[in-house]
């Protein structure tokens, strides 16, 4: 059985081959592992570099919840060849792990009574210890608008259900492509926005999907009166090093890997509207 | 009890509208009820409300030949459905089928329409207000059409 090498964790560079726990489908396409992490700290919204041993390592976010610290979380989609390798593991497998790197969501402070989550797709993933340290929260009032494709696709759908009968929780559901047995909403997230209860000073909003999808986001909740400073997007790009040193995730000048995938929409904004970017 | 000028004042597509317009506009305005399941319109009807939804969803649909009603979008509390009654020649274009139980505020189309004739700048606050919900409606379903979550090639 693998076994997490602690002592490799002073290199970031030298991946620690850690032993999955379990092996989750969540969706036709879409997956969870979960992995030994060696009791490491992380943050929500940071990311781990995955790979199947023999296969090219991926940046997954960490998807679980942040009161268990001998595993990490990592839900998947298959999209690539590695993706599909680590989609073969299972309990008892070896894995090789790099991180937590980047810079997660922000700690809700004091001054925010209001929680909004706007996500679409495998967006929810690394909203998720976000939104489980939220559901601890009685006095956060949270609100998580999430967007599928289909009925099918909607990840986390128990844990969703669960959320959404605490007092605190409201979730919004909305797909684009319906069967007869959703009761739920049809449409993009954008549509629900401006009829969820947001008061603009006392919400901070955390925004992770598609990057079209974040940008009308923002723009929506803008409308609504919250601060650009007030917004958090994720950003993706083609994230290898993790530290920024290759710039393959270079954005302008910044370095995704590094100083994000969280960024501020003030900072990340003019970025966001440049096409060639 | 609340009158029909402050129900409408709480309306979020309402909100640019001053008090003035508001109180013009009620004249127009009755409560109303669908339970779940009724079509409040069918394609091809002549649309002679406009309804501001106050609880409970509306599926806008359309009737795909061998797969039944098909629901594109849904609509809920706050929102405008029945703006074909301002266009010409006043159909609804698609089945708007209430998918629970709905109250919501209806404007008599012609009623509204005489209204605005008769006051432009109450007209030209309506056409904002119209144009605004149909730029909503137009980006929203462009924006599904790219198919955002789903590319599974």
């Amino acid at each position: 059985m693998a076994t997490a090498l602690k002592l490799s964790t002073h290199d970031p560079m030298t991946p620690r081959i850690c032993e999955v726990r379990s092996f989750r489908r969540e969706t036709v396409d879409v997956f969870t592992l979960e992995i030994e992490s060696g009791g490491i700290d992380w943050q929500p919204g940071q990311f781990n570099m995955v790979g199947a041993i023999g296969s090219r390592e991926i940046p997954i976010s960490i998807s679980g919840d942040p009161a268990r610290t001998d595993i990490w979380t990592h839900t998947i989609r298959e999209v690539g060849n590695c993706s599909r390798a680590l989609a073969h593991l299972r309990a008892g497998d070896s894995v090789l792990m790099r991180g937590p790197f980047g810079v997660g969501w922000p700690e809700v402070e004091a001054e925010h009574s209001d929680l909004l989550v706007v996500s679409g797709g495998v967006g929810l993933v690394p909203l998720m210890p976000t939104l489980y340290l939220a559901s601890r929260r009685p006095a956060l009032k949270t609100t998580l608008i999430y967007g599928s494709r289909s009925p099918c696709d909607v990840l986390f759908s128990h844990r969703l259900a669960e959320w959404s009968s605490y007092p605190n929780m409201t979730v919004r559901l909305t797909v684009d492509h319906p069967d007869t047995d959703w009761h739920h909403n049809v449409g993009l997230v954008t549509r629900l926005i401006p009829t969820s209860p947001i008061n603009p000073f006392t919400t901070i909003a955390l925004i992770c999907g598609p990057e079209v999808m974040m940008r009308f986001t923002a723009r929506e909740l803008l409308r609504e009166g919250i601060s650009p400073r007030s917004i958090y997007v994720s950003m993706e790009r083609n994230m290898k090093c993790g530290m920024g040193l290759c710039g393959h995730c270079q954005l302008r000048g910044e370095f995704v890997c590094l100083s994000g995938p969280v960024y501020p929409y003030d900072r990340i904004a003019r970025l966001m509207e440049i096409p060639e970017l | 009890m609340i009158s029909m000028a402050e129900l409408l004042s709480q309306q979020p597509c309402l909100k640019e509208l001053d008090p003035a317009s508001i109180e013009f506009m009620a004249g127009c305005a009755a409560n109303t009820f669908f339970p779940q399941g009724t079509a409040l319109l069918r394609e091809g009807q002549r649309v002679e409300k406009v309804y501001l939804l106050r609880h409970g969803r509306v599926g806008i649909q359309v009737h795909v030949p061998g797969k039944g009603p098909k629901i594109l979008d849904s609509v809920g509390p706050g929102e405008l459905i029945g703006w074909s009654a301002f266009g010409r020649p006043g159909m609804a274009r698609m089945d708007l089928v209430s998918l629970e139980d709905v109250r919501a505020i209806s404007l008599d189309a012609e009623c509204l329409a005489r209204k605005c004739e008769s006051d432009p700048k109450f007209g030209y606050a309506m056409l904002v207000m119209v144009v605004d919900v149909l730029q909503n409606r137009l980006q929203s379903t462009i924006l599904q059409l790219l198919d955002l979550y789903g590319d599974r090639s």
